[in-house]
């Protein structure tokens, strides 16, 4: 296998909970995903995120793809 | 339902077929352990057992086997006689056939010295030490599969091992056995009678690519694993 190439990406999880109120454990209970995940995810500690991940975070912090994950400089 | 239904059949499956591998790889070490302990109380090392026949064989009186370097008269037993089908076998009336070398033959030593025990004992003791440990990383490796884990990087490393122990070991065992025989057989009173020739196989080295092979696939595994439980 290719050796991996670092990324560049971050999850602005953190700042998205904090303008609409929302605990982490919270939007894990609505999203349906565990709390190690999305604390993964917030950490930038993730390699991939499925779609219908994706699509179950912008739904329910009401939000774009492009609002949760940003490319860094 | 049937997928979940499907994965604890497969899970069940596993786990059946890891308890089958882990007990044969117990009873494969528990025999390389009997034959060492064998060998070490044997007559012809420590003598603290009288020797005798036993599932590994007879330890009565030390031995090694080598070729001989003479011809082999084996009588009459294939006498020929000429018929009118042509030459024939005389006591069965097929086609003649002809037996020839190389023969390999025991060499039994009655009294031996020191030395002849130690280099003996060495030679013994190599196998069953070889697999005994090559078996032990088997053991390790089945262990952690059924502990649900088996794309470790300790499981890689001793895939490697085993690739080496195997590759390397069975290699290095056949060269070392050849030339302990050897000193056996050209510091005995038939040393003369003896053809100092050595056969080695290939064999362990091709299983031991393979291993290695394995190792080399164990690793994308292993990448492939972390990716997985990286994602979200």
């Amino acid at each position: 296998m290719p050796p991996e190439i670092p990324h560049r990406i971050h999850c602005r999880l953190d700042e998205l909970l904090e303008q609409r109120g929302l605990s982490l454990t919270e939007l894990a209970d609505e999203v349906g995903i565990t709390v190690v995940n999305l604390s993964v995810l917030k950490n930038d500690r993730a390699k991939a995120i499925r779609f219908s991940t994706l699509t179950a975070l912008c739904e329910v912090l009401d939000c774009e793809p492009g609002d949760l994950i940003t490319l860094t400089p | 339902m049937s997928n979940t239904s499907a994965s604890t059949r497969r899970q069940t499956h596993s786990s059946r077929l890891g308890s089958i591998l882990e007990g044969i790889a117990i009873v494969g070490l528990a025999a390389a352990a009997l034959q060492v302990v064998l060998i070490l109380t044997g007559p012809n090392v420590l003598g603290i057992r009288p020797g005798g026949a036993n599932i590994f064989g007879s330890d009565e009186v030390m031995g090694v086997r080598g070729e001989v370097d003479f011809p082999i008269d084996f009588g009459d037993r294939l006498s020929r006689v000429e018929t009118e089908d042509g030459t024939r076998d005389a006591a069965t009336g097929q086609p003649p056939v002809e037996l020839g070398g190389p023969v390999e033959v025991q060499l039994s030593f009655w009294d031996p010295t020191e030395s002849q025990r130690t280099i003996w004992a060495i030679d013994q003791l190599l196998a069953p030490l070889l697999v005994a440990a090559g078996i032990w990383l088997v053991l390790q490796i089945v262990r952690s599969t059924r502990r649900g884990d088996p794309f470790t990087a300790i499981n890689e490393q001793r895939l490697w091992s085993l690739a080496v122990l195997v590759g390397v070991g069975a290699t290095a065992y056949q060269l070392i056995a050849g030339f302990l025989h050897m000193l056996l057989i050209q510091r005995s009173a038939a040393a003369d009678m003896f053809a100092t020739t050595a056969t080695i196989s290939f064999l362990p080295l091709i299983f031991g690519l393979l291993i290695a092979l394995l190792a080399a696939v164990w690793r994308i595994g292993i990448d492939l694993r972390d990716d997985v439980e990286a994602t979200i």
